[in-house]
């Protein structure tokens, strides 16, 4: 009678930090659920690693979900951003995917502006996560799918190595249903430090006049800045003054496309849009396609 | 039994926080400085390169001047950059060279050295020694610029940072060596200065005529250090 009272509360304990471990399967899956992902680290150098996952249980048929590779520079190193500034040269991720799987542009989470001799600097001396959008074809059978990605950087501190690394991420697949989204704390600050659509921002517009990208909307956080995607033939200038009328801002960047050595149709302009100082102040995607038989 | 499932339930949730917690929960302190404007490229493509007089490894004084009516090619150089161990060691920069050798113009190439975090000897020696020991079949000339005057004057920001200045001195490229920043492509990659060279003796324009450099920073003297890198007045990182 004496025991009974602890050996129940033992049971739970361990009741509750089994349920605790399986945070990944989530209610209502389907009979046939798939093992969770598992996630395997290649060669690692370049005072940086880097570890893999996903944000779903598993993948269903024509799922879009996001194999997310989260770098970690050692202390004191930092890493670039896709546009590494005045100098540098940006992180880049490179998958190898099964027949039917669709993989979209890298999403990059906001970079911190160093200051250097030379100028701006963007990237990162914290760990940042990276995502990147996969769809699934719209068949798939019960069983399992391997996603190699290949990870590579520059870590500079006084000076600089080239890194690369490369993961195996194996994830589930599912003929019937597609897989639950994970809800856990990582992800959820992961995708806040990600740059959300301009579209959310209230007022939020950009067009091209002439030479100058206009960029707009309500906001009364400060500094705004811009920090541009250079490619080949499309080179920013130095923002002019913006323009501030009560909560509402409008910041004019002067931009330059030689449209003779573009042979694209379609042009994008790319960039990103930063509010506050902060890594988690808000941060907005600016993209623009410009269409070069109008602009010529 | 009520106590002990409060318990349970809190012991539970107590296990859910600590071990959810991700590494680096706390934002980051701020390091970001006040908005500053990035310092303008001095020299431009379409006007005149700026003037140089400069020695390279074997004691032999270069101007730019001296080199009139030859395609000039400037390359910013550092061993010690793996960007520039890569593309010297694939065997890219000496093809290219040889490449421009080939050309019915005379073209000009020079490696700048504007690196100054270590003693002025020590850079001179660990450039012509890596030069040395690539056996290349034309010597190529590291200019020595300790004190960053030149590199400052031309912008240059990176190792390798490329520069193609015309029969007439006047500026016509500037930028990346080549698309190629990994160097997987090896000696194979096209480089932007192959091309702005046979678009000017095609009598094109060079086009593009700017691509955004690659590679370390270049490793200019700090104000107020001699000799050494460290931090500059803004915290900056090398």
């Amino acid at each position: 009678m004496f025991y009974a009272p602890i050996h129940t509360f033992t049971i739970l304990i361990v009741v509750g930090l089994l349920l605790h471990a399986t945070t990944g399967v989530q209610p209502g899956a389907p009979p046939n659920t798939p093992p969770p992902t598992t996630n395997i680290a290649g060669k690692e150098n370049g005072h940086a690693t880097v570890e893999v996952r996903t944000d779903v249980g598993w993948v269903g048929t024509l799922q879009t979900f996001h194999v997310i590779a989260y770098i970690t520079p050692d202390a004191g190193w930092h890493l670039y951003w896709k546009n590494p500034g005045a100098s540098g040269a940006p992180t880049e991720i490179q998958m190898s995917v099964p027949d039917g799987f669709v993989v979209g542009d890298p999403i990059f989470p906001r970079p911190t502006v160093f200051h250097e001799e030379e100028g701006q600097t963007y990237g990162y001396d914290k760990p940042a996560a990276i995502f990147i959008p996969v769809t699934a074809p719209n068949t798939l059978s019960d069983g399992q799918v391997d996603f190699k990605i290949t990870t590579t950087w520059l870590a500079c501190k006084k000076t600089c190595v080239m890194g690369e690394q490369e993961n195996t991420l194996t994830i589930s697949t599912n003929s019937m249903h597609q897989g639950p989204l994970h809800k856990d704390l990582r992800l959820s600050q992961w995708s806040a430090a990600l740059p959300r659509p301009l579209d959310d921002l209230e007022g939020g517009a950009i067009v091209l006049v002439g030479n100058t990208l206009h960029i707009s909307g309500e906001t009364k956080m400060r500094p705004i800045r811009f920090l541009g995607v250079e490619q080949k033939g499309v080179q920013f200038g130095i923002p002019a003054q913006m323009v501030v009328n009560s909560g509402a801002f409008r910041l004019p960047v002067p931009v330059f496309i030689d449209f003779e050595s573009l042979k694209e149709e379609t042009i994008i302009i790319e960039g990103i849009l930063l509010f506050g100082r902060k890594s988690d102040d808000p941060s907005y995607v600016v993209h623009l396609s410009v269409d070069s038989n109008s602009q010529q | 039994m009520l106590k002990q499932v409060i318990v349970f339930l809190i012991v539970t949730a107590l296990c859910s926080i600590s071990t959810a917690q991700p590494i680096g929960t706390r934002p980051p302190k701020p390091q970001e400085k006040p908005d500053e404007a990035s310092k303008k490229i001095v020299a431009e493509v379409g006007e005149e390169a700026p003037a140089f007089e400069l020695q390279d490894q074997f004691g032999k004084t270069h101007k730019l001047s001296d080199y009139e009516g030859k395609i000039v090619v400037l390359e910013w150089f550092n061993e010690t950059c793996p960007f520039c161990k890569k593309t010297w060691g694939s065997g890219l920069l000496p093809k290219l060279i040889s490449s421009l050798n080939e050309q019915k113009t005379d073209v000009v190439y020079l490696a700048i050295n504007s690196t100054a975090s270590k003693p002025k000897e020590d850079v001179l020696k660990g450039g012509a020694e890596f030069l040395e020991e690539l056996k290349l079949e034309t010597k190529v000339p590291m200019l020595m610029d300790y004190d960053g005057a030149v590199g400052k004057a031309y912008g240059a920001r990176t190792t390798p940072h490329m520069f193609v200045i015309d029969t007439d001195g006047v500026l016509v490229y500037q930028g990346a060596l080549s698309d190629d920043r990994r160097g997987k492509e090896g000696d194979k990659a096209e480089t932007h200065v192959l091309r702005a060279v046979t678009q000017l003796e095609a009598g094109e324009k060079v086009s593009p005529s700017y691509v955004q450099p690659w590679g370390c920073s270049v490793k200019y003297k700090r104000e107020g250090k001699s000799g050494r890198g460290g931090r500059g007045p803004l915290g900056g990182r090398r």
